[in-house]
């Protein structure tokens, strides 16, 4: 193949996918490559992807072939794509669907395992992993093979660990009917209401007119995108009793909010599942620390049962990269039922990718958020790291403590009140987070700026409260602690100040992001009484870091900087003693 | 599929371009033929094979006719008698030779002449002719028919007998005759003609099939170039260890081969010929037992010409495998087909053939001591990734590989003129970037990986490492922000302006220091010309002027009658990186002259015509007239030398004309390529010079030259 440098795309031999994203073939290019690999890095001018096995499963579970991929890459590469990646793409693209799980007409405790010949039946069964699962029926030439019901999950697991996926058609157990439909109003508004094209399409994708290649897998969208949203038209779509599993319960509520207001059923139909009430609705929302909770380190999960106590006809995973391993186990024992996994990200910081396509299902959808921003669905982020001096006498205490307490002392340095203070006086018409993580300091400032905080110890209706008067407006800013890092929708919060985080966790950097992702003044969209005066809210957002200078906390923060800015978000980096010039847009 | 498809571009031999040759002092064997030498065609920077010009005229100006005719009136009668009768003519009915020569050059001037002679040639015969030719016209004769037996079968009274016919028909002739040891030879003016008369038959097939597989090679089709930055760069940064055999370390040599692992495989040798080439000019330096790059030498080397580039690589090649550029040349008249390798190896062989016994012709004794040389094999060009081997059924063949490609394709505008900075550190440099850019790159981040695209990151150790070697906070970011897409993202200027602190108050620059006495001040400042040479003034007779600039300021400066000191005073520590500059130059200097001395056998026989034999004539060596040759003329050298006396020699430059030189001796060497070199000092010279044998034209003993 000839090198073609006016192609958009190069192939690097360990699998990255470089796009130009300047390119004139940048958006036909990119929906061709997100069918097969993860975006990893989205600076302006160059998009990093990579392929992997997970990633190329997939594809082929959507019914991508190798010779498409192949092809398609080449078209669109510089240069010749390496050897080793075109034989891995080959591989193991060829290899999903080899081995199937189809249902057993004469068994209700069984499923059969198909191969697609002899020769690779010969090389499965040969698998240590898998083959203690299998069960064998017939003289070893003529044999069939099948399955316990009961075994389902940990097949396809063990057969993903010996590189070999397999297809699963058994399709699914029913489920208790449920009757859903979406609200054409927000209930009690005049808010006209109606799941955007793109979340209406994930869904779709997602279930698959109820065929058994869908009704599992994982629909991946921005923070602020309206993951809720796309759960709650699956859920319309299927029309039966569903369990869903959020991270806090914070978020909990939100999802038992979005469902009453936004679809037919009732506080009758919908309610949550905690150590208040263990009552099973309809429609039950839980947490994954509720239900993967030990009463001590000897004794087993509690409410692990939950998934058996009702015939759940859907199960939500919501954050699904923050399944923990616990609800992994339970949730390989429930392959029979319908699972749809929501996330922004399907990078796990644990590394089970695997389990997620294995037992929650494949990517069904996508959508990136430069895409969500061009559409005005999320907001248009500023990031701004300011810098701030250290002391001289914390300077010496500094120097003198250990590694661990180094990064305390840093984060925790009071000369980021001042910081604090100027930012509130420059967004006095916004609506401000601040975001920390050491208890000690968040209390400080609340106590000098008076406001309120919400952290970890804080009562349960408490924060709601103040959830509640931050989102209608009664409260401008509010100080929260790692608690409200995941899953709390604020929508109108535009301003978020991170005075300190933990190392350089991109995890928790991007949730906090997250946080102040939503759109802003969207049409239709009602603007508050009190609002009214001021001066209509502009969809764009600021997200500071507050960093002391020449730290171990200027270090970590360099590694959370490279992340966003990797992710293409617009990162600039200032001085605190420039601050009459410090200016965000 | 295609069938083997001769191409009319793509011959073996050149028919001669005529244009006027320069005039010479005919001291040597220089026949008044006219031909000229070999040129580069537009679309390669190679050099071609013997007698290949392709766009060919076969008009001749009067002057060729008169050297014709010189060069006809020196031959045999019979011989001539016999040339103009097979070109149709009739000598019984022209009385006289003048007449015949005459009448000779007039056919020999029409292209349809000697072609209908060949037309009538047997197989044998045209054979014979076609080896001949493409041996470049001279032949020892027990050892072509060896060769001929060996490519064609047959026995030797057969071929014997097809020479013989030739003979009476003028195309061949003979040499005398030394202890039976005689050459077959094309009289040089028929050259370009059988040459265009043959020009199907000496065309190398070509062959094109989807079937054709090569080998399984996993390695990125590079350029030369991506791939010796990308190697410099990396020891730039990660110096070598080097173990008491002065080979690298192990570790380090599995990491290095580890990281470039998609330029080169381990059982290939690219990478052994990179870091010799590197090594050879003075590209690395050896600190300890560490071997690191020469970050100036190499800087030179990128800021050279690609043709200069080019002739150095071409020239190590040379080194390392016989006439290599005319191989890769030939291939790559093929236009990327595949060519087949048993014609390749067979022209090869006469190439290689025809240089020895051009050898053997001008040696003393003419007996080749030397057995005939084996089948040749490319696998030298094939382990350094020059060629590659495709195999189709039983047939092998070859083509060129991108490497050599991007040596010899001129460069093209589309070349990738920007690299992509990213926020988050990171430098993407596609293949393909200006490799100036790739190795200031080196020179400025961590290089993290080398593929299509070569990774680097910018860390606080990098900018440091690039402040040492002398970058500025300015210098730096105007870089980044000219050559990267998009210039340089915020996050990383505010960054990159931290780590390269405030410009210094206090700065080195690099300029030459001119002082000129002060009883010349006054006439050096007022002349307008030398004004464009000077940097800064820093007082009446001290200026400071730029490096690159001084050999034209010399020149100027010898022309308005200034004398200036020879050599430039060096102050310690500051002549190494010099000395290895001035090497390089003198390398390509010396790359030069084994390209001109490929010229040299490209360019015809130089047998005299009095030197040739009618085919049926049987003379003996000493009955000729004696001449210069090179084996005299290196003889005369020793002499000198041994008696430590002056030399008075006539010199031939390629693009001037020759001139006599006053030489002291000092030894006599041998180039790579087997010529010898005389090395000695002229009156005017501070340093020793090199004159190649084969490049005088005349030489005698003298006395030492007057002051």
């Amino acid at each position: 193949m000839q090198v073609q440098l006016s192609n958009p795309v190069i192939v690097q031999n360990d699998g990255k996918v470089l796009v130009e994203a300047n390119h004139k073939k940048y958006e036909q290019t990119r929906e061709f490559i997100t069918q097969f690999a993860e975006l990893e890095a989205s600076p302006n001018a160059l998009h990093t992807y990579q392929i992997t096995k997970i990633s190329l499963w997939n594809a082929a579970s959507s019914g991508l072939k190798t010779e498409a991929i192949v092809s398609g890459l080449n078209r669109v590469s510089k240069y010749p794509i390496p050897k080793e990646v075109e034989e891995m793409i080959a591989d193991t693209i060829d290899r999903y669907g080899l081995v199937r799980l189809v249902a057993n007409p004469e068994s209700t405790t069984e499923l059969n395992v198909e191969f697609e010949t002899p020769y690779i039946q010969r090389l499965f069964v040969g698998e240590p992993l898998v083959s203690e699962l299998l069960i064998r029926k017939g003289r070893r030439r003529d044999a069939t093979y099948s399955i316990k019901i009961a075994n389902r999950g940990i097949f396809k697991q063990q057969s993903l660990m010996a590189d070999w996926p397999v297809e699963d058609l058994a399709g699914f157990s029913p489920g208790t009917a449920l009757e859903v439909s979406l609200r054409n109003r927000i209930k009690n508004t005049d808010v006209v209401f109606e799941p955007r094209d793109y979340q209406w399409e994930a869904a779709r994708r997602w279930y698959q007119d109820g065929h058994s290649t869908g009704g599992c897998g994982v629909v991946v969208l921005a923070c602020g995108g309206g993951k809720t949203i796309v759960g709650i038209t699956a859920m319309s779509l299927v029309q039966r009793k569903t369990l869903i599993l959020a991270t806090n319960q914070a978020s909990v509520s939100q999802w038992i909010d979005e469902i009453i207001s936004k679809t037919t059923l009732t506080h009758r139909d919908v309610g949550a599942y905690n150590a208040d009430s263990r009552e099973l609705k309809p429609v039950t929302v839980s947490t994954y620390q509720m239900v993967s909770h030990k009463k001590s380190k000897d004794q087993g999960f509690e409410n692990l049962d939950i998934f058996d106590k009702a015939d759940w006809g859907l199960i939500i995973y919501d954050e699904v990269h923050l399944l923990p391993a616990p609800v992994f186990g339970a949730t390989a024992h429930l392959q029979s039922m319908r699972r749809l996994g929501l996330t922004a990200t399907l990078v796990r910081e644990d590394g089970r990718e695997g389990d997620v396509f294995t037992l929650v299902g494949p990517k069904r959808y996508e959508l990136p958020w430069q895409d969500l921003q061009k559409m005005g669905f999320i907001a248009s982020i500023s990031c701004v790291e300011i810098h701030i001096e250290l002391e001289a006498n914390l300077r010496e205490q500094y120097e003198d403590a250990s590694e661990k307490d180094k990064f305390m002392i840093a984060c925790s340095n009071p000369l980021k009140i001042e910081a604090v203070r100027y930012l509130l006086q420059k967004h006095h018409h916004d609506n401000i987070l601040i975001i920390g993580t050491y208890l000690e300091q968040l209390e400080i400032i609340s106590t000098e700026l008076n406001l309120p905080v919400i952290t970890g110890k804080t009562p349960n209706h408490l924060r709601e409260k103040l959830f509640a008067d931050f989102r209608s407006g009664a409260i401008r800013t509010l100080i929260v602690s790692k608690v409200a890092n995941f899953s709390i929708d604020l929508p109108d919060a535009n301003v978020a100040i991170q005075l300190s985080g933990t190392f350089g966790s991109r995890q928790e950097e991007a949730q906090r992001l997250g946080r102040i992702l939503r759109p802003k003044n969207l049409k239709g969209k009602r603007r508050r009484k009190q609002n009214a005066k001021q001066r209509p809210m502009e969809n764009k957002a600021w997200f500071y870091t507050l960093v002391t200078k020449d730290t171990k906390e200027q270090h970590f923060a360099l590694n959370r900087q490279k992340f966003l800015a990797g992710q293409g978000y617009r990162y600039i980096l200032q001085d605190f003693t420039d601050r009459p010039a410090l200016s965000p847009t | 599929m295609s069938t083997n498809t001769p191409d009319a571009n793509k011959n073996t031999r050149r028919p001669h371009r005529r244009k006027p040759k320069r005039r010479r002092t005919h001291r040597r064997n220089q026949p008044r033929v006219p031909h000229v030498r070999k040129t580069n065609r537009a679309d390669s920077l190679l050099q071609s094979p013997p007698n290949y010009p392709v766009d060919v005229s076969s008009k001749s100006n009067r002057r060729d006719v008169a050297d014709l005719t010189d060069y006809l009136t020196q031959l045999p009668e019979k011989l001539v008698t016999a040339l103009y009768k097979s070109t149709g003519g009739q000598p019984s009915r022209v009385g006289k030779l003048d007449r015949i020569i005459q009448l000779t050059v007039k056919a020999l001037g029409q292209d349809s002449r000697i072609k209908a002679v060949v037309k009538t040639l047997k197989p044998n015969q045209l054979n014979s002719l076609i080896t001949l030719v493409q041996c470049g016209g001279i032949a020892h004769h027990n050892e072509l028919i060896e060769e001929l037996i060996q490519s064609y079968g047959g026995r030797q009274r057969d071929w014997e007998q097809a020479l013989l016919s030739l003979g009476k028909l003028g195309l061949v002739a003979r040499s005398a005759t030394e202890n039976t040891h005689f050459f077959y030879i094309v009289p040089e003016p028929l050259l370009p003609l059988l040459q265009q008369a043959l020009q199907k038959e000496l065309t190398l097939p070509t062959f094109t099939h989807e079937g054709v597989t090569t080998d399984e090679s996993r390695t990125l089709p590079a350029p030369f170039e991506f791939s010796l930055t990308s190697l410099a760069g990396y020891l730039y940064q990660k110096p070598a260890r080097l173990t008491q055999q002065q080979d690298f370390h192990k570790q380090d040599k599995d990491e290095l081969h580890g990281f470039f692992s998609q330029l080169w495989t381990r059982d290939t040798e690219v990478f052994d010929f990179l870091l010799h080439f590197l090594l050879s000019h003075g590209m690395l330096s050896f600190q300890g037992m560490e071997v690191s790059v020469n970050p100036d030498v190499f800087d030179e080397w990128l800021g050279m010409s690609q043709a200069d580039r080019s002739r150095l690589v071409m020239a190590k090649l040379n080194e390392d495998f016989q006439l290599a550029e005319w191989l890769l040349w030939v291939i790559n008249q093929s236009n990327g087909d595949w060519v087949p390798a048993h014609p390749l190896r067979s022209l090869y062989r006469r190439w290689v053939l025809g240089d020895r016994w051009r050898k053997l012709f001008y040696s003393d004794d003419w007996n080749p001591d030397e057995s005939m040389p084996d089948a040749p094999h490319f696998t030298t060009l094939l382990k350094f990734g020059f060629i590659e081997k495709g195999v189709w059924g039983q047939e092998y063949f070859y083509r060129l590989t991108e490497q050599t490609m991007s040596l010899i394709r001129p460069m093209t505008a589309d070349e990738v003129q920007k690299f992509y900075l990213t926020p988050n550190f990171e430098i993407v440099a596609p293949m393909g970037i200006s490799t100036q850019l790739l190795f200031k790159l080196s020179e400025l981040a961590e290089f993290t990986s080398c593929d299509r695209a070569n990774t680097y990151k910018v860390t606080v150790q990098s900018i440091e490492r690039a402040k040492n070697r002398g970058w500025t906070r300015d210098e730096v970011i105007r870089f980044f922000e000219r050559y990267s897409q998009l210039g340089i993202p915020e996050n990383v200027l505010f960054t990159l302006k931290k780590w390269l602190g405030k410009q210094p108050v206090a700065q080195f620059h690099d300029v030459l220091l001119l002082t000129v006495h002060r009883n010349f001040v006054r006439h050096f400042e007022s002349e307008a010309t030398f004004k464009p040479f000077i940097v800064h003034r820093f007082m009446p007779g001290l200026y400071a002027i730029h490096p690159e600039k001084k050999n034209a300021l010399e020149t100027l400066m010898r022309e308005h009658n200034i004398e200036f000191g020879e050599q430039t005073l060096d102050y310690p520590q500051g002549g190494d990186v010099q000395q290895e500059k001035n090497l390089l130059s003198q390398q390509i200097a010396e790359a030069s002259e084994i390209q001109a001395s490929l010229q040299d056998l490209a360019s015809p026989t130089n047998v005299q015509p009095h030197e040739i034999c009618f085919i049926t004539e049987e003379k003996r060596k000493d009955e000729m007239a004696p001449s210069f040759n090179r084996s005299i003329c290196k003889n005369i050298c020793e002499d000198a030398i041994t008696n430590e006396q002056w030399l008075h020699i006539q010199y031939s430059n390629r693009n001037a004309p020759s001139k006599w030189v006053y030489v002291y001796p000092e030894k006599l060497n041998q180039s790579p390529n087997g010529k010898w070199v005389l090395v000695g000092k002229t009156p005017d010279a501070a340093h020793s010079l090199n004159f190649a044998i084969h490049k005088m034209t005349a030489v005698e003993i003298t006395e030492a030259p007057s002051s």
